[in-house]
């Protein structure tokens, strides 16, 4: 039980410190993994961790979800999604705000980054926001917060890691995230509600558009709505496996960006290796993680866990939120995608031993990295909002913008906690 | 003409970046349509759609060495002074060549091993041990890479550049 309690705590160090997470993972990992196999076996296992990950068929979805995502950006899909949502929600009391969740959610059905959803977004729909004298608070929360489904919506990189870590099917998690998604999109709609009854400000509101021009204004959504069709699609009726449904994505969104004119060979040059490079970042972070979560099954720290429950007679739901709190406790000091890196390999044994069904208790996890995308201080997603927006909005407004948001982000984690229904009525209804 | 060498190798490896990916995107989408359109599935693209990959994570290793962007938490980092910040670029840069340069040794040792029990992939008979040798070869040059960085920072060739989010 000592071994594993000092890695966990060399690791929260040497990250701390700013040791790379991969690689403080993977020395951790190793170091730990001597004391009990033995140096020759964990040094074979650096050659096979770092080998045999890297030849993964289902892995290949990675990249080709992420260059499908950098060409959606770059072919300007979302200013069209924006105008079309805008189109129809102009003339409500925060119809911009309103459009900008709906913008951020049809963004995500085919980008599988928080980060960029809310980075592309903010360029859209900030300055409109501002244009019509939105409160700062409300317009930056919308976007921090509506950027976050881009994670839980499919295609979405942290559920492919998850799957990667716990061996369950990718496309079940991706149609898994479909109706927490959804719920995500509503709440959020939900929480703007809120933040105008509570914001005394009068909101300026825009004539509503005649019928004719919303629905001309659909015709700018095509692609995104194909590409999402023929992607999920693809996986929900079986046509595709998830890495085929990816390539084809990836090519689809390709055409798109050359369709729309909108790509030189220099800029096809840097998404591509813009790609790569991220894929390798991922990757190494994933070599580091097995590693690690390797030493720590070997060194017992899920039979431990389990003596250490059953003595306080924990149920799954009672380990569910213990859980959630340390996420919440993590969200504070570690960014979301090595959270869950970290921490996965180390719940995801206990909840199943308890029964609980790994897709859910993925979805389950994506919420509450969602969560902590933007909860103070680290709030990954309202940093780089910060980054764009740089000194006209204060950091303290922006949370202060987020918090309906969290509230309401919170609420969904537990009705999905409490109705496991919701979360696997598409995977458990899937054509075979 | 040790950074013409860096530059040149530079270049070749975001080159080869390009087209292995580029290659991942056609081998799915020349399959899909194949078996679909006209019944003529590409034999084999299981296995070379897994060495591209292979190929193509490794050949991102030294980029992202070079440019430092690992993903790292830098929630305490922020607070230290500019001549702490220097030496544990210093020492970060030089556990990371140590680590790199471990992997590299032990991809190396894995493909002898893959040699030696001559292992192939099933339905193309590619060798694997070359994948391995390649893969320990680019960990080998990010080990470099990074040991380079940390001599840079120690005699003040590199500038520290302080972010304020650092994905």
């Amino acid at each position: 039980m000592l071994t594993w309690i000092i890695g966990l705590v060399l690791v929260m160090v040497m990250i701390a410190l700013g040791l790379p997470i991969a690689f403080s993972m993977a020395a951790i990992g190793f170091i730990g993994l001597t004391f009990i196999i033995g140096t020759d076996a964990s040094l074979a296992m650096i050659g096979q961790v770092f080998f045999d990950n890297g030849m993964n068929y289902t892995l290949s979805i990675l990249p080709l979800f992420l260059l499908m995502g950098n060409f959606v950006v770059k072919a300007g899909l979302a200013d069209e999604l924006y105008s079309a949502a805008n189109a129809w929600l102009r003339h409500k009391k925060g119809g911009l705000a309103m459009a900008t969740i709906i913008a951020c959610g049809g963004f995500s059905s085919v980008c599988g980054s928080s980060l960029a959803t809310t980075a592309t977004m903010a360029k859209i729909a900030l300055p409109s926001m501002k244009k019509y004298n939105y409160p700062d608070s409300l317009a930056t929360g919308v976007i921090a917060a509506g950027g976050t489904l881009g994670i839980l919506i499919p295609p979405s990189m942290i559920l492919v890691l998850y799957g990667i870590i716990t061996s369950q099917d990718i496309g079940q998690l991706f149609l898994a995230g479909l109706i927490p998604g959804l719920l995500g999109i509503i709440g959020y709609i939900i929480a703007i509600k809120i933040s105008i009854l509570l914001n005394k400000k009068s909101f300026q509101t825009q004539t509503p558009l005649p019928f004719v021009k919303k629905v001309k204004s659909l015709k700018g959504v095509t692609g995104i709505i194909l590409l999402f069709t023929i992607v999920m699609g693809g996986i929900y009726t079986g046509i595709f496996t998830t890495t085929e449904a990816a390539g084809v994505g990836a090519f689809g969104s390709l055409i798109i960006v050359m369709l729309k004119k909108k790509i030189s060979i220099k800029s096809f040059y840097e998404i591509l290796i813009e790609t790569v490079k991220v894929t390798s970042m991922l990757f190494f972070l994933l070599f580091g993680a097995i590693l690690f979560s390797n030493f720590i099954n070997l060194a017992g720290l899920p039979n431990d866990l389990q003596n250490f429950l059953s003595i306080f007679n924990f149920n799954i739901y009672t380990l569910l939120i213990g859980i959630f709190i340390i996420y919440l406790i993590l969200g504070m000091f570690l960014e979301s995608l090595s959270m869950m890196m970290l921490t996965v390999p180390i719940f995801y044994p206990l909840v199943q031993a308890m029964g609980g069904n790994l897709i859910w208790f993925g979805i389950l996890v994506v919420v509450a990295v969602e969560i902590s995308l933007i909860t103070p201080p680290i709030g990954l997603n309202v940093h780089v909002l910060k980054t764009l927006v740089k000194d006209k909005v204060s950091l303290k407004t922006i949370f202060k913008g987020v918090m309906p948001f969290v509230t309401i982000d919170i609420i969904r984690l537990f009705i999905l906690l409490l109705i496991p229904g919701i979360t696997l009525f598409i995977p458990n209804n899937i054509i075979p | 003409m040790l950074n013409y060498i860096f530059q040149t190798s530079n270049k070749l490896l975001l080159g080869l970046c390009v087209i292995s990916l580029t290659a991942l995107v056609l081998i799915t989408v020349i399959d899909v349509l194949g078996r679909y359109l006209l019944s003529l599935p590409l034999p084999g693209t299981t296995e070379i759609t897994e060495i591209i990959l292979g190929a193509l994570i490794y050949i991102g290793l030294p980029y992202i060495t070079r440019l430092e962007e690992h993903v790292t938490v830098s929630l305490f980092t922020n607070y230290f002074s500019n001549s702490i910040i220097k030496i544990q670029k210093i020492v970060i840069n030089f556990i990371v060549s140590v680590i790199l340069f471990i992997i590299a040794r032990q991809l190396y040792m894995h493909g002898l091993d893959l040699n030696i029990y001559n292992e192939i992939t099933t339905f193309l008979q590619i060798p694997k041990a070359p994948i391995a040798y390649m893969m320990a070869t680019l960990s080998m040059i990010a080990s470099i890479i990074a040991l380079c960085n940390s001599y840079k920072y120690l005699f003040n060739e590199k500038k520290i550049i302080i972010n304020e989010v650092k994905q």
